[in-house]
């Protein structure tokens, strides 16, 4: 599914570059709700990719399943349709993606592809104040 | 009761205003590969930083190689504990340094040195470098609500690359066998079953022909691989638009790479194979 994307990922080494556009900021958030950022959203993570990727290979996202801060760990969740890339600078139009799934890739791919990630999160009622993070892994891997 | 409201907004709003700006991180690895020899025991790592903020960077090592799955996708299949029969260099190997900063828009160099065991059988060994990149830290500015919750994901970026320890003079080559294809939508995909030979990894790549019944080429495609024991590939060539009628696929497996200088691979002897299909 995600030839182009998987491309891309292919190498970020000599040719290709991977950059990491901006992270996923949820923001301000209440207890006992849950938040979704959208994968459409300008809150969403976005990473691109830039160049000429000969390589078959792989790549695939380790997503977090909380979120650690000064109070109990948050639950987030990433849903099948969280992942988005395009090869304009616009999720809108481009093909969904589960993130939870790794990319492979046969061929040559030259050019720019963007890549978006969404996400929701849940604090339970009575959660402690305070900043919370997480990481969400990039990993690229040529096949060699 | 309205003031607290707006009071409460201006605080979400600034809040929103003073999180984590967003900060293009880029570091790129100099080379998708390393081979060092073991007369030498030394290699290097050239890391690239050509984004607009310093990139956190740790070095370190693991074992895997690439395998297909039932499907013929290829992915990197790695081990949390090695045994004795696998070639892994993975523990011999140290980086210096193991974690760095580089700023933006320069560039570093890790330093690599094995030490093996001693009595090490010549023959290559294998390991793979992941070098792992997050943006440096950003300060959050202006005031923050105590009651608030605030919640956000950094990225980090792990890039792969492959190292090749060779004492001696390690041999490589591959054999092919069952080949096949079908005819799926306007792709002809094929397989083939890569068997390595030698003492080396085969490190090349797999290319596929489609000619008509005069001998004329009509799709062709090539796919790079890494063939550490065993390996069945899934390929494919476009046949939109081809006269339906016989026609002869043939792979070839050579020691080149698009991506990889010459003088990094083990040379061998091209090998072939061929079938003849049918396209409706």
């Amino acid at each position: 599914m995600l030839v182009a994307l998987a491309l891309v990922l292919a190498r970020a080494e000599a040719g290709g570059q991977v950059v990491a556009m901006r992270n996923l900021a949820f923001g301000t958030i209440l207890s006992g709700t849950t938040t979704a950022v959208s994968k459409t959203s300008a809150s969403s993570a976005q990473w691109r990719f830039t160049g000429t990727f000969p390589l078959g290979g792989t790549a695939f996202l380790t997503l977090p399943t909380t979120l650690t801060g000064p109070g109990p760990a948050i639950p987030i969740t990433f849903s099948t349709t969280d992942g988005q890339y395009n090869t304009v600078n616009n999720p809108v139009g481009g093909t969904s993606f589960n993130p939870h799934n790794s990319q492979s890739v046969p061929a040559l791919f030259n050019g720019t592809v963007y890549v978006w990630l969404g996400a929701s999160m849940s604090p339970p009622a009575n959660q402690t104040p305070g900043t919370y993070g997480g990481t969400v892994v990039l990993t690229v891997t040529g096949m060699l | 009761m309205r003031f607290k409201r707006r009071a409460a907004a201006a605080s979400a709003l600034l809040l929103a205003l003073t999180a984590p700006a967003a900060r293009a991180q880029s570091l790129m690895v100099g080379s998708p590969a390393i081979v060092i020899d073991d007369r030498t025991r030394t290699g290097a790592l050239t890391l690239i930083n050509d984004g607009i903020a310093p990139a956190e960077v740790s070095v370190s090592t693991f074992c895997g190689y690439p395998v297909t799955d039932s499907a013929g996708r290829m992915y990197l299949r790695t081990f949390a504990t090695v045994d004795d029969s696998m070639p892994c260099a993975a523990q011999w190997i140290q980086s210096f340094p193991r974690r760095l900063r580089v700023e933006a828009k320069s560039r570093a160099t890790v330093r690599l040195l094995v030490t093996p065991p001693a009595g090490l059988q010549p023959r290559e060994y294998w390991a793979r470098i992941v070098v792992s990149a997050k943006a440096g830290q950003v300060a959050v500015g202006g005031l923050t609500e105590a009651s608030a919750i605030q919640a956000s994901l950094a990225l980090e970026i792990r890039s792969v690359v492959g190292l090749f320890y060779r004492k001696g003079a390690p041999r490589t080559g591959v054999m092919l066998d069952q080949l096949r294809a079908v005819v799926q939508g306007d792709s002809l995909v094929g397989r083939t079953l890569l068997t390595r030979q030698g003492d080396a990894a085969f490190v090349g790549s797999l290319k596929a022909v489609l000619r008509d019944s005069t001998g004329k080429v009509r799709s062709q495609s090539q796919l790079p691989l890494g063939v550490y024991y065993t390996l069945e590939p899934r390929f494919a060539l476009g046949v939109a638009g081809l006269p339906a009628g016989p026609y002869e696929l043939a792979v070839e497996a050579v020691s080149s790479r698009p991506d990889l200088a010459p003088d990094m691979l083990l040379p061998t002897l091209p090998v072939h194979q061929a079938v003849k299909v049918m396209l409706p």
